[in-house]
């Protein structure tokens, strides 16, 4: 536990999985790293896509049995850092694939009935649900931008909508919501992934019909097709989306350069021959890169971390109590724990998902604003020190006069000279007079003293008067100020 | 101080003290001289700040000497500043006060901590009375401000802090309530900014209070607008003292109430009831209290009486500074999380920008004309409020906005046609633009049209027509004729979407007209900006329509903003006000416009490369401009498009293995040397050699294929050396199957495709060797492939090294049956799904390297076994495959 602890600083990674099998498997957490176990929540069982990590706190799960209530589905919501309080939501039916938006505000799920489900996470608002496919949907995915979503289906079907026409309050039905109806697939998508790319979006599709299709999502034309030789299970980029890696249903993971076809290069060989990853033998369930490399999960209850360059495995995380069917990788430092969080106060809101949608006019309208990332540290750039400019604008004022204030001061500045000038002359007036006076009684008692004195006592007493005199004229100065 | 004790250099400590006490004898005042001047002060100030004379800051190896000098003229420049605040000559006063302000801000961290509070008390003393000059007041103010912005640095100090700004309180509400100069409402309102950021429990007791004072300035309508943006802010930011949710909430709600309110009367006539009725509906829902009005009860309604009864003028400076309260509230940060009221706010926005002065036929004897040609007076400012508020509201709620989004789409498109003034051309689009940014491809496809109609009316250089409209409307509209040139704007605009091909030929071949061009360049800037947004966004977006108009547009521009030569910046830098936009910025638009256009991918290679590279080049000659700046970041980004290179998929195997490149070839020997050492199991030792050196004779052999691709004997000899120990290995291989296959995987845990390639040929080859003849077939089956010869020899080759006489003869008949680079591909495709299977022993082999526990290990040969086996029908299967495609 205290090696545990020490390494949750870094920026490490966790591999979190779960399966389909029974609800006592739960979710298990390991250390990428060193292979720990790091958590394990109990009670989940999702279904294929079904799990995912919201904004690097919380862990979206949709369950695969019915649980709680009658005929209706189940998505948990477990807070990373305090996984023993789930928020269990009950929708109107099952929730198979779950998706959420790039920045973590809404989350879709599909169901096996072929409806589509909108939360806005924050409020947990269901912002619409609509009839998506006729088949169950088995996959749902944002574009790279948020501002479209695919869903794929059992039956081969990928659809492409319009977020923002989806969202519509108004609905008036102007903006069309479904954008493009991809059909090429003969089977079921098994996974969707869109490429960045802001301008021409790309989408690959992968389906048990062995084939990984790449799409032009704005013209909702095929570019490339890629044929396998057994059924696609799962699908997955690496990070520099150079490379697409398959993996199959017989348990291989197929590695290939990822051609959008939107080049032509007329040197290019056509078609290369895939490379392919050899370890696990039964069905790819998942696949995820993490920065070490391509982790991949299959139902053989075992996960592997590959070096993709030399294809060797890193790492195995086994996983008895059954297959694997969900996979993603989080970061280390969200399983910290509340009371090492600085603001708690501050962190993203998760709600109860409604189970029905509200009458659009009823509420208020609101929306509850995620935090800023900045927002720790509110003050900082708002307010800084003020008196260099401020003295130096009322210098500008002064020496130019321009303003009440200055002119003000100058009136005020001159009121107070001449005050100051006044006081003085008064007292140098004063002191003046005092002097004045001063004399005259010296020069009485000389005359006075002459006649009955000796000239040396005379003397003496000039003396001393004078030097008192001098003194009193000290003493009376006023002090300058 | 002696006269030729000299210092060492600008940086010596000894000289900064010397400076102060000279600075302090020359050109600070003293209580007994009269201040000369005040440019004395600046003296002062800048040489403080250059040289950081109150720093006191000292590296230890320094003289204590030095140090105390310092320290002692540091404490003779604070005792003559606190005597100077103290001094009854204003004039002193002040420049006492400012250059504490300042001390505050310099001095060292422990003087300042053990003085501020004396320092506070003495400023304090001049916010107080009443009859202080004005200056003084605002230098106080701005010093304390200062005082208190220091304090809020020392965490430790924030309790202290709080009880001295808790002092501050009343001074500065009785400053503000006051009838002062606008300076000291200023200085005011700063330091209650302070307050509230730094120290907001201290404001918390007072809140009503200060809201009622800040709220009453408004309404009061003596401010000018400057003071009303800064009173605006201060009120958005008054939630933070209480810090929670519903503080913020109560007073958004409260602020978008008192706007709606003014806006009922300032409406009447213009807008149908139920249109403001709604907006006050959504805030206050049916059956809920309304909130207590802005500003406290009492006062708002004599607020709303001399509203009423002043002019309407003081209604719509009210409404934009609470308008602009609202965007201040939802761009500043606030401690918690908000929720909020999105829908009234997005009605209000609609309500405003609906109003085009126009009167509905049945409130027309209602209203007179002098009503609403004020109305239209005002109209502008208040639309140009307004859609800073939808800035806000889209810089702040983000993806959160989506289901609003539709409607802020319909709204803006149906301003956007009506809009001809250019300064709400401009903000519109920026909204437009920052919209297509955070919404991306989504709302491009709603809005691409929109943008596109519009940015080229006002683009299109020889269509004088927009030109005329937007003039017009431009001096027409304040006297209230919005109305007319909405009809005539619409009307222009059907006609510029109608004959866009007719004008792209006029573009083609008709010259600019200078006139009319220097009038908009900021709409210009602006439509060049939303355009570069567009291509950015949603380039690929049914470009068949529109693409090759826009490029076309944009070449044209750009080409003629950039024919009269390039325009100097300098002079843009030179002008205080930053408002004006130049020629100089029309060309970086139309220049950064080209690039996206450039960039954005298309149908069709961009038809205009050649010319916009040559206008990068030119004005990368400008050296030292922002357009040369920009010219060479758009050359750098389009050297991809120019010549396209496909990058080498670096530290990753690729599929097509083409050439061996040194870096593999350095990295090749390690790898042999730490995996081949381990590993003393017969059949590694075998191919690779006896001795310890094990992987040198394997090396040279890989250098020498390195070296030349024709040399094919060599490599065929030096097996048939150490064909001994082939066999030998050959036969240990059939007994250590398993330990085999680990330890050839564990030699090779670089990360190196041509090691793989080796390490599972070699697998291939002994599993030839096992001997049945069907791999043989297939084998042979898989000679016509076409693979260039370099890349198949080496596999070829090593196969042959590793593998027995029988194997060898095998190739060797094959080469002499075939093309030899042929036969060898046979083995390469081999290998390829050979290795894959390689890979995982391999992985396994390390795990239990690390690990090394004995109960993985017992897995880890398992399924070692397993994969083995599984590997012959891999080969069968993926290759008739693969060769189908």
């Amino acid at each position: 536990m205290r090696e545990k602890k020490m390494d949750w600083s870094g920026g490490r990674e966790a591999l979190v999985v779960c399966s389909d099998r029974s609800m006592s498997v739960g979710i298990t957490v390991w250390d990428m790293v060193s292979g720990d176990q790091l958590l394990h929540i109990p009670t989940c069982a999702a279904s294929p896509h079904g799990l995912l990590c919201l904004r690097e706190q919380f862990l979206v799960a949709s369950q695969i049995h019915r649980h709680g209530s009658l005929g209706g589905g189940a998505i948990f919501i477990w807070p990373l850092n305090k996984p023993q309080s789930p928020l269990r939501n009950y929708p109107m039916e099952a929730i198979g694939p779950v998706s959420c938006s790039k920045d973590g505000v809404y989350i879709v799920g599909g169901a096996p009935s072929g409806n589509a489900y909108i939360w806005e996470v924050a409020d947990g608002r269901l912002l619409k649900t609509w009839r998506a496919h006729h088949k169950s949907l088995t996959s749902m995915v944002f574009s790279d931008d948020d501002s479209l979503l695919i869903s794929g289906s059992d039956d081969g079907m990928i659809r492409v909508w319009s977020m923002i026409s989806l969202l519509d309050i108004a609905d008036c039905g102007r903006f069309p919501s479904l954008f493009h109806s991809l059909l090429e697939h003969t089977s079921s998508i098994t996974g969707l992934l869109s490429i960045s790319g802001s301008s021409s979006p790309v989408l690959v599709s992968s389906s048990l019909d062995g084939t990984c299709k790449v799409w032009d999502l704005i013209r909702g034309r095929l570019l490339r097709t890629r044929v396998f030789p057994t059924a696609i299970t799962a699908i997955v980029l690496d990070p520099g989306e150079q490379l697409l890696f398959s993996g199959s249903a017989d348990g291989r993971i197929f590695v290939s350069m990822l051609d959008t076809g939107l080049v032509v290069d007329p040197f290019k060989v056509p078609e290369d021959r895939p490379i392919v990853l050899n370890g696990h033998n039964r069905s790819i369930t998942a696949l995820a890169f993490s920065r070490l490399g391509l982790v991949s999960a299959s139902r053989d209850c075992a996960a592997h971390l590959w070096d993709v360059a030399s294809g060797v495995i890193i790492r195995r995380f086994n996983h008895p109590k059954g297959a694997i069917t969900n996979m993603v990788v989080i970061p280390k430092s969200s399983l910290l724990s509340v009371t090492n969080h600085q603001r708690f106060s501050n962190q993203f809101r998760v709600s109860l998902l409604d189970k029905y949608p509200q009458p659009g006019n009823s509420s208020m309208g609101m929306i509850t604003l995620l935090p800023l990332c900045c927002s720790h540290r509110v003050h900082l750039p708002t307010i800084g020190f003020q008196s260099t400019v401020s003295l130096n604008q009322q210098i500008l004022d002064l020496e130019q006069e321009c303003t009440p204030g200055a002119i003000q001061m100058k009136l005020e500045t001159s009121i107070e000279n001449r005050m100051w000038a006044a006081r003085m002359t008064k007292h140098v007036m004063e002191m003046n007079k005092h002097l004045q006076s001063r004399l005259l009684d010296l020069m009485q008692n000389r005359l006075l003293l002459s006649a009955d004195s000796t000239a040396a006592r005379k003397r003496k007493r000039a003396m001393l008067e004078s030097s008192r005199i001098q003194e009193e004229e000290q003493s009376q100065l006023p002090s300058y100020q | 101080m002696a006269l030729f004790d000299h210092f060492h250099n600008v940086y010596d400590v000894a000289f900064k003290p010397r400076l102060l006490r000279t600075l302090l004898k020359d050109h600070v005042p003293d209580q007994n001289q009269p201040f000369r001047s005040p440019s004395d002060l600046s003296i002062v100030l800048s040489a403080i700040k250059t040289h950081r004379l109150l720093s006191e800051s000292v590296t230890e190896s320094i003289d204590q000497k030095h140090i105390d000098k310092w320290k002692t003229a540091v404490d003779s420049w604070v005792d003559r500043l606190l005597a100077l605040v103290s001094c009854n000559m204003p004039d002193k006063c002040w420049a006492g006060t400012c250059l504490l302000g300042l001390t505050c801000q310099e001095c060292s961290t422990d003087r300042f901590l053990a003085s501020y509070s004396v320092w506070f008390h003495k400023l304090l003393s001049h916010i107080q009375p009443a009859a202080e000059s004005h200056f003084v007041k605002v230098a106080s103010c701005t010093s304390i401000s200062d005082l208190l912005t220091r304090l809020g640095s020392f965490p430790n100090a924030k309790k202290d802090g709080t009880s001295h700004a808790g002092k501050l309180i009343q001074p500065v509400l009785k400053l503000l309530n006051e009838d002062g100069s606008e300076a000291v409402w200023e200085g005011a309102v700063h330091l209650l900014c302070t307050i509230v950021t730094f120290y907001p429990s201290s404001v918390q007791h007072h809140y009503d209070i200060v809201e009622a004072a800040i709220v009453s300035k408004i309404m009061s309508g003596k401010c000018s607008v400057n003071m009303l943006e800064k009173l605006a802010a201060c009120l958005a930011l008054l939630p933070k003292s209480r810090g929670d949710e519903a503080c913020w909430f109560l007073m958004m709600q409260k602020v978008l109430l008192s706007i709606n309110v003014n806006l009922n009367e300032a409406f009447q006539g213009l807008e149908e009831e139920a249109k403001c009725n709604e907006a006050i509906r959504l805030l206050v829902p049916p059956g809920k209290d309304p909130p207590p009005p802005l500003g406290g009860k009492k006062t708002y309604g004599e607020v709303l009486d001399k509203a009423a009864r002043k002019s309407e003028q003081l209604l719509m400076s009210s409404v934009t500074t609470l308008m602009l309260c609202c965007c201040k509230m939802l761009t500043t940060s606030y401690p918690v999380q908000v929720t909020v009221p999105i829908r009234p706010l997005l009605a209000l926005v609609g309500r405003v920008l609906v109003v085009d002065g126009s009167l509905s036929q049945a409130l027309l004897p209602f209203v007179t004309a002098i009503q609403q040609e004020f109305i239209c007076s005002q109209l502008p400012t208040l639309h140009s409020y307004v859609l800073d508020l939808l800035t806000a509201i889209i810089k702040r709620v983000r993806s959160q906005l989506l289901p609003h989004a539709a409607d802020i789409m319909r709204l803006l498109t149906v301003y956007f046609r009506m809009c001809a003034l250019p300064e709400l051309r401009i903000k519109v689009y920026s909204v437009i633009k920052i919209l297509l940014m955070s919404m991306g491809i989504g709302i491009a496809v709603h809005l691409a049209e929109e943008v596109i109609n519009n940015a080229f009316a006002d683009l299109n250089p020889i269509d004088q027509g927009t030109g005329d409209v937007s003039s017009s409307a431009n001096s027409k509209a304040s006297t209230g004729a919005l109305l007319q040139t909405r009809h005539r704007k619409r009307k222009h605009a059907t006609t510029a979407t109608g004959s866009s091909e007719e004008q792209l030929d006029r573009v083609n071949f008709e010259k600019e007209v200078p006139k009319g061009y220097t009038t908009f360049i900021p709409v210009k800037i602006a439509a060049l900006e939303a355009l570069e947004a567009l291509l950015t966004v949603g380039g690929a977006l049914r470009s068949e329509h529109w693409r090759l108009k826009v490029d076309l547009l944009l070449i044209t521009i750009a080409t003629n903003a950039c024919k009269g030569g390039w325009a100097d910046d300098e002079r843009v830098i030179s002008l205080p006000s930053d408002a004006t936009s130049t020629q100089a910025d029309f060309q970086l638009a139309a220049l950064r416009a080209l690039l996206a256009s450039l960039l954005s991918p298309a149908r069709v290679r961009p038809p205009y490369l050649a010319q916009g590279l040559e206008l990068f080049r030119r004005g990368k000659q400008e050296t030292g401009t922002r357009l040369a700046e920009f010219c060479t970041h758009a050359l750098l980004a389009l050297e991809v498009l120019i010549h396209p290179r496909a990058l080498p998929l670096e530290d990753f195997p690729t599929v097509n293995r083409k050439s061996f490149d040194n870096g593999a070839n350095h990295k090749y020997p390690e790898s042999m040397y730490s995996g081949g050492q381990d590993l003393n199991t017969p059949f590694s030792r075998g191919p690779l050699g006896m001795a310890l050196g094990v992987p040198n004779p394997d090396y040279d052999l890989y250098d020498k294929w390195l070296g030349s691709d024709d040399e094919i004997d060599i490599p065929v000899t030096d097996p048939s050396k150490n064909r001994n120990n082939v066999d030998d290995a050959s036969e240990a291989f059939r007994d250590h199957q398993t330990e085999k296959l680990p330890s050839v995987d564990g030699a090779s845990s670089p990360k190196v495709a041509k090691k793989i390639d080796h390490r599972s040929a070699a697998t291939g080859a002994d599993m030839r060797e096992g001997g049945t003849e069907e791999e043989i077939m297939v084998e042979s089956h898989q000679f016509p492939e076409s693979i260039s010869q370099e890349e198949s020899t080496f596999p070829a080759v090593i196969s042959a090294s590793t593998s027995t006489k029988i194997e060898i003869g095998k190739v060797a008949s094959d080469s002499g049956a075939l093309d030899p680079g042929d036969s060898e591909i046979a083995t390469g495709n081999d290998v390829l799904v050979a290795k894959g299977d390689s890979f995982a022993i391999q992985g396994e082999n390390a795990s239990t390297a690390v690990s090394n526990s004995e109960r993985s290990k017992g897995l880890v040969s398992e399924l070692d076994n397993e994969s083995s086996m599984d590997s012959f029908p891999d080969i069968v299967d993926a290759d008739p495959d693969s060769d189908s495609e």
